[in-house]
C-alpha cells in the first residue's frame, strides 16, 4: 500500500464528507471503513441547526449558530466555513445528479412519517415540504404490508399543524411483491424502481389522485440518488409529490450514501472495507500510520494526514465501560466528562435542555485538532471530526449530519 | 466482523437493530421470502431460549458477509446464521441435493481414481442436467456445472522443476484451483519463482470446509478444519506462509474457522495465512517484488468477491495490476455477483442468484471488454454464466505480464 496524502478513518456521513473534500482537492485518500454509518436511520437530510439553545425554533439556521454557545464546533470553525461547507455540498449534488435544496439562510419544513413538520436545512426536492401550505388537497398514501407507516396518525396531525381547512385523502395501494416478509419503505421503493412496480402503482393512483393536489408517500421514490421517479410520477399524475421522513431504513439515507460514494469513486478514493482501526503510531506530535485489524492480523497504513471520523458511543469512536471514564480508542484522545453521575442525563426523554451525555467528546481547536487535558495541541497531523467532537447534541438541536458536513468540510482544507 | 478474540455467538448481543445489515444484504434485495440477516442471525440466535427450531427463512442467507462488511457494531452475522443453520441440520435430515453440493470434494476424487475419471465425471454431470436429473433432485439445471480438468493442478505440479530459493511459501489449492482451473495454480507458482520464492504444495490438505460450513455439515467441517489446521501448524513453525488464489479458501483458514471452531492454533495460524495478491502486495512494501512486466496491453474490467472484502485488506489485485504497465483495469464495483459458493448452483436459489448478479453483468456488459477479472472461483463461473464474458483470476494477469 503506496502511503496516502489522507486517511480518513469511518465511513459516516462525516468520513465519507471528509474524503470527498480531500479528494476534490486532488488529494490521495485511503478511506478505511468499519460498517456503513448511520445512512439508513436518518433520512438524508442536512439538518444545519434548528434549536440552539432550547425548544425555541431560531428564525434561521444561520440566527441559530450565531446564538449558541462558544464550545460548540460550529462557533469554532465560524459562520464563513458553514456558508462553505453547505455550499461544497451543493455543488457535489449537482455534478452528481441529485441536487439539494435550501440554504442557511432559511429553514426548509419536512413532512414527518408522523404528520409532523419538522425543520431542516438541506432536502432533496422529492422531501420539500412548503408544497403543503399551497396547495389546497393532500392525499396521504399508504401501502398494505408496510410497517411503521401510519397514514390515519399522520392525517390528524397534519390537520393539527397545516389546519382542517384543506382536503385531506388516504389512499392504500398494494404492492404486487410476493408473499414473504412485512414490508419496509426500502422493499417498496425497490418495487417502484422496477417498470411493472411503478405502473402497478401508477395504476392504483391515477383517476382517484386529482390534478394539483400533493401526493404524500413514504421514502419510497426509487433507490438510486435521482429524480427520474419522482419527475414521472409528477408528469403522469399531474399533481406535486412528496416524501416523508422515515423509519429505518431510509431510501434517502441510502440515496445520500449512494451519492457520495459514487462521487468518491470518480475521484480515485482508495477504500479498505471491514478494516477496525485499533491503534496509531506517534512520534514527536506527529501520526506516522494506523494500524487496523483485519481478518487475520494486524496491518499499519502511512498517511501525511489522518481525519478521525468514528463516531461517539454508538459508532465505536468513543467508550466507556465504567463511569466517567471515556476512551477515545485510536489516539488515545482524552475525553473528559466532569460532572457527577446525575449529571449524565436529563432524566426526561424529552427534556427541555440538551443532554449532557450528548455533548460529551473530544475538545479541539478551530482546526479540529485534538486537545490534550490542558489544551494543547498534541497531534499536529490529526483532525476530529463528526460525532466524535464535543459540546453539541445533534438530537435536540437538530443539528444531525450538519456539525458532521461542516467538521469533515473544515478538517479536510485545514491541511 | 467479530474480531478473532470474539466468541460469534456473544457478537449478538452487539446488534442495535439498525437496519443497515437489511440494507446490503443482496439476498434480501432480490426476494421477499428472506426476512433479512438481522432478523435470522442476531434476533433468531438470542431467542432460541423461547422458540428451539431455527427461523423458517434461514435457508435463504447465502454466506455473503456483505451484512458483516456493513455492521457497525461488530456483529458476526452470517456466521451466527452458518451456527444455527448447522444447529438445525442436527436434527433434521439434509437432502441428498445438498449432500452432493457439500461434497464435491470426495467425488471428485474417487472418479479421478478410475481412468478417465474426469471425463465421465463431466459427462455424467452433463448428461445429468440435460436429462434433468439434476434439476429432479434440486441442482438448478439451467447453469453447467464446473467443469473438471483433465489433470488436476496437484497432477500437474508434481511435474514442475521450480528453481529451489531460499524463501518459501506454502499453496492451498483448494478444490477449485485443484480440480476445475489448475491454470490458477500453474499461473501462481509461475509468479512466485519470478518473485525468487518456492512454492511448497501440501498433498494432505482437504477441502477448507467452506461449502460444508455453508450447507449446515458443521461436524463434518470441523474434521477437516482439524486436519487442515494441524497440517498448516507443521508450516508455520517453520515460518513459511501459507498462500491461497481463492478468496473463500482464505477466508475459511483466516478467519471462519476460528469463528465457528474451538481447539488450538486457529489464531496463530491465521496470522500466516495469505491472499496470494496481498502477500505480493506486501512484498511491492518491501521493495521486493520484481516489476519486469512485458504485458502486450489490454482493457479489463475487475469484479472484487464479497469475501475478498471482508478480509479487511482492501482490493491488493487492483493495485498490483496498477503496477502493470500498458493495461487498464476498471472496479465493476459492482456489488455481489450472486453466486455465494454452492447457493447459486441451488435450483430453488438460482434465480435470486441471477437476480443477484444482474448489476454487475449489466455493468460488465456496459463495459466492452473481453476479460473480466476475478479472484473467485465461483465468482468467475458466474460471471462467464451471467453476463458471456470470459473471466480470469488476477495471478493469471500477472503471469502473462512476466512474459514466462
Amino acid at each position: 500500500m503506496i502511503k496516502s496524502d489522507v486517511i480518513v478513518i469511518g465511513a459516516g456521513f462525516a468520513g465519507l464528507m471528509a474524503a470527498a473534500v480531500s479528494a476534490k482537492r486532488g488529494k490521495k485518500v485511503t478511506l478505511i471503513t468499519y460498517g456503513s454509518g448511520t445512512f439508513p436511520l436518518n433520512s438524508g437530510l442536512i439538518d444545519i441547526m434548528a434549536m440552539p439553545i432550547n425548544e425555541t425554533i431560531c428564525a434561521t439556521p444561520i440566527d441559530g449558530i450565531e446564538a449558541l454557545p462558544e464550545a460548540h464546533p460550529y462557533k469554532k470553525i465560524g459562520t464563513d466555513i458553514v456558508a462553505n461547507a453547505v455550499g461544497f455540498f451543493k455543488e457535489l449534488c449537482e455534478q452528481e445528479n441529485y441536487p439539494y435544496s435550501g440554504s442557511i439562510d432559511k429553514h426548509q419544513w419536512v413532512v414527518t412519517a408522523l404528520g409532523t413538520m419538522k425543520p431542516t436545512c438541506l432536502v432533496p426536492k422529492t422531501m420539500l415540504g412548503d408544497i403543503c401550505l399551497k396547495q389546497e388537497e393532500l392525499i396521504l398514501i399508504g401501502f398494505n404490508r408496510l410497517k411503521d407507516h401510519y397514514i390515519n396518525i399522520m392525517e390528524e396531525n397534519l390537520q393539527q399543524s397545516l389546519g382542517k381547512n384543506k382536503i385531506y385523502t388516504s389512499i392504500m395501494v398494494d404492492a404486487d411483491i410476493d408473499a414473504g416478509r412485512d414490508l419496509s419503505a426500502l422493499d417498496i421503493a425497490r418495487w417502484l424502481n422496477t417498470e411493472q412496480g411503478y405502473e402497478c402503482c401508477l395504476k392504483q393512483l391515477r383517476g382517484v389522485v386529482k390534478a394539483n393536489s400533493v401526493v404524500i408517500l413514504p421514502q419510497v421514490l426509487g433507490i438510486k440518488p435521482d429524480y427520474a421517479i419522482w419527475d414521472k410520477m409528477k408528469k403522469d399524475l399531474q399533481c406535486e409529490i412528496l416524501e416523508t421522513t422515515g423509519l429505518p431504513p431510509a431510501a434517502n439515507g441510502l440515496r445520500l450514501r449512494s451519492m457520495l460514494l459514487s462521487y468518491l469513486k470518480k475521484h480515485n478514493v482508495t477504500m479498505v472495507e471491514n478494516a477496525k482501526v485499533i491503534g496509531s503510531t506517534v512520534e514527536n506530535q506527529k501520526c506516522l500510520a494506523i494500524t487496523t485489524q483485519n481478518a487475520a492480523r494486524e496491518r499499519k497504513y502511512q498517511a501525511d494526514h489522518f481525519i478521525l471520523a468514528t463516531g461517539g458511543f454508538y459508532g465505536g469512536g468513543l467508550q466507556m465501560e465504567t463511569f466517567p471514564i471515556i476512551k477515545e480508542p485510536i489516539f488515545n484522545i482524552p475525553v473528559q466528562f466532569t460532572g457527577q453521575d446525575e449529571a449524565w442525563a436529563n432524566e426526561k426523554l424529552f427534556s427541555s435542555q440538551k443532554q449532557p451525555f450528548a455533548e460529551v467528546g473530544v475538545l479541539t481547536d478551530d482546526k479540529l485538532h485534538p486537545l490534550d487535558g490542558a489544551g494543547n495541541c498534541f497531534l499536529n497531523n490529526v483532525f476530529v471530526v463528526g460525532r466524535n467532537l464535543s459540546g453539541y447534541d445533534f438530537c435536540f438541536e437538530q443539528s444531525g449530519n450538519g456539525v458532521a458536513l461542516v467538521s469533515a468540510y473544515q478538517a479536510a482544507m485545514s491541511f | 466482523m467479530g474480531t478473532l478474540e470474539e466468541n460469534p455467538k456473544g457478537t449478538a448481543d452487539y446488534c442495535t437493530a439498525c437496519t443497515s445489515c437489511i440494507t446490503t444484504c443482496p439476498v434480501t434485495a432480490a426476494t421477499s421470502k428472506f426476512r433479512g440477516p438481522k432478523l435470522v442471525g442476531p434476533a433468531q440466535s438470542r431467542m432460541n431460549f423461547a422458540e428451539p427450531d431455527a427461523e423458517a427463512s434461514l435457508e435463504y442467507c447465502s454466506n455473503c458477509k456483505n451484512c458483516d462488511i456493513s455492521c457497525p457494531s461488530g456483529v458476526a452475522v452470517s456466521t451466527l446464521n452458518m451456527l444455527q443453520r448447522g444447529e438445525y441440520y442436527r436434527s433434521h435430515t439434509h437432502p441428498l441435493r445438498d449432500h452432493i453440493l457439500a461434497h464435491g470434494e470426495q467425488m471428485i476424487k474417487m472418479a479421478r481414481k478410475l481412468p478417465f475419471g474426469s471425463f465421465f465425471a463431466n459427462l455424467g454431470a452433463d448428461i445429468g442436467r440435460k436429462t434433468g436429473m439434476l434439476k429432479k433432485i434440486g441442482i438448478a439445471s439451467k447453469r453447467p456445472m464446473p467443469k473438471y480438468a483433465n489433470k488436476s493442478f496437484l497432477q500437474q505440479f508434481r511435474a514442475i522443476k521450480q528453481k529451489s530459493y531460499s524463501d518459501k511459501v506454502v499453496f492451498f489449492p483448494g478444490c477449485y484451483i485443484n480440480e476445475n482451473d489448475p491454470d490458477v495454480g500453474m499461473a501462481f507458482v509461475k509468479v512466485m519463482q519470478q518473485n525468487q520464492y518456492e512454492v511448497i504444495v501440501d498433498e494432505k490438505f482437504v477441502c477448507c470446509g467452506s461449502p460444508l460450513v455453508v450447507t449446515g455439515y458443521l461436524d463434518e467441517a470441523e474434521a477437516n478444519a482439524r486436519t487442515n489446521t494441524e497440517l498448516i501448524r507443521k508450516w508455520t513453525k517453520q515460518g513459511y506462509p501459507i498462500l491461497t488464489c481463492c478468496t473463500s479458501c482464505s477466508l475459511m483458514l483466516k478467519q471462519e474457522y476460528a469463528e465457528l471452531f474451538d481447539f488450538p492454533d486457529l489464531h496463530e495460524n491465521a496470522k500466516f495465512v495469505y491472499d496470494a495478491c496481498e502477500f505480493l502486495l506486501d512484498l511491492h512494501d518491501k521493495n521486493r517484488f520484481n516489476q519486469d512486466f512485458q504485458h502486450e496491453g489490454g482493457s479489463y474490467i475487475y469484479h472484487a468477491p464479497c469475501h475478498l472484502r471482508v478480509q479487511g485488506i482492501g482490493l491488493p489485485a487492483l493495485e498490483l495490476l496498477s503496477l502493470i504497465p500498458n493495461i487498464a483495469v476498471e472496479n465493476a464495483d459492482a456489488g455481489c455477483c450472486g453466486i455465494s459458493g454452492n447457493y447459486g448452483f441451488k435450483e430453488d436459489k438460482y434465480e435470486i442468484s441471477m437476480q443477484v448478479g444482474q448489476e454487475l453483468f449489466q455493468r460488465i456488459k456496459e463495459a466492452s471488454v473481453d476479460t473480466v477479472i476475478s479472484d473467485c472461483g465461483t465468482c468467475r463461473m458466474q460471471i462467464e454464466h451471467g453476463s458471456g464474458v470470459k473471466a480470469i483470476h488476477p495471478i493469471e494477469v500477472l503471469g502473462e505480464a512476466y512474459h514466462i
